[in-house]
């Protein structure tokens, strides 16, 4: 019988990040796609959708904001955990209460502990 | 049409009446930040210099805001962190008594009543006004 692995989908800029996160991820039994931005991501969400969504908040061409709020309604079933490491426009602080307002399940501060990520991951949803 | 300068007067009297109700527990609004940052925060990130990378604030200014907690009694240094050797820093129980009165609540409880659909327009709203305090938005 085929294993039956939880999907997600890593959508991070910063090439040494995504393939550490893909590799923690994979290492914790998911099945991991990246995407190099929101535009890459939303671009394979129209074809398919995933169990979880981890991604970056700042990011060039279309943002983790702009990529939640363009998702809530087509996926609203997917998981999403944000990680942010602080950018410009907005402090971390502000960009984390937006994420979460518009679907972050959680946010990651950078530096965090990948252990932290899978578990929030693996623990049931919040209601 | 309703005036867009009543709407920010109204958010700028929230933020007033519920910095006044911080006062009542003898804590300026940076410090009850500061409470709830620490308090959330994991233990990895406790420390002086990320609270100010978080709030994006200038790390002497939090450092201020968390010498003046520490001597509150209301937070404590735990250990050093990372290679610069930073405080570590977490709440003690008097803060977490205190966090239980978080003003911040009440305001929480009283949204509740609103439905799915004013919640994002809310949510909209506030997202516009956040961003306009920011600089380089104007």
């Amino acid at each position: 019988m085929p294993e039956n692995k939880q999907t997600a989908l890593v959508v991070e800029d910063v090439l040494t990040v995504r393939e550490s996160l893909r590799m923690a991820l994979e290492g914790a039994g998911l099945e991991v796609s990246c995407a190099e931005n929101g535009r890459e991501a939303l671009e394979m969400l129209q074809t398919r959708s995933f169990d979880v969504l981890v991604t970056d908040m700042w990011m060039p061409e279309v943002d983790g904001l702009r990529l939640l709020k363009e998702i809530r309604g087509t996926h609203p079933e997917m998981r999403v955990f944000g990680i942010t490491g602080g950018g410009p426009k907005l402090t971390i602080e502000a960009m984390s209460s937006l994420a979460q307002i518009w679907g972050a399940e959680r946010v990651f501060l950078k530096p965090f502990d990948d252990d932290e990520l899978i578990d929030a991951i693996q623990a049931a949803p919040r209601v | 049409m309703i005036p867009a300068a009543a709407l920010a007067s109204l958010l700028e009297q929230v933020a007033r009446r519920i910095h006044s109700q911080g006062y009542a527990s003898d804590l300026f609004p940076a410090q009850w930040a500061a409470l709830r940052y620490l308090n959330g925060a994991p233990p990895q990130l406790r420390t002086a210099i990320d609270l100010a990378r978080f709030q994006g604030l200038a790390s002497g200014a939090v450092a201020r805001t968390v010498r003046t907690l520490v001597t509150k009694g209301l937070v404590i240094k735990v250990g050093t962190i990372g290679r610069g050797r930073a405080e570590q820093l977490d709440v003690t129980d008097s803060a977490k008594e205190l966090l239980a009165t978080d003003p911040l609540k009440n305001i929480a409880e009283a949204l509740e009543i609103l439905d799915p659909r004013d919640r994002e327009a809310l949510a909209n709203a506030l997202e516009i006004a956040i961003r306009s305090t920011m600089p380089g938005e104007r």
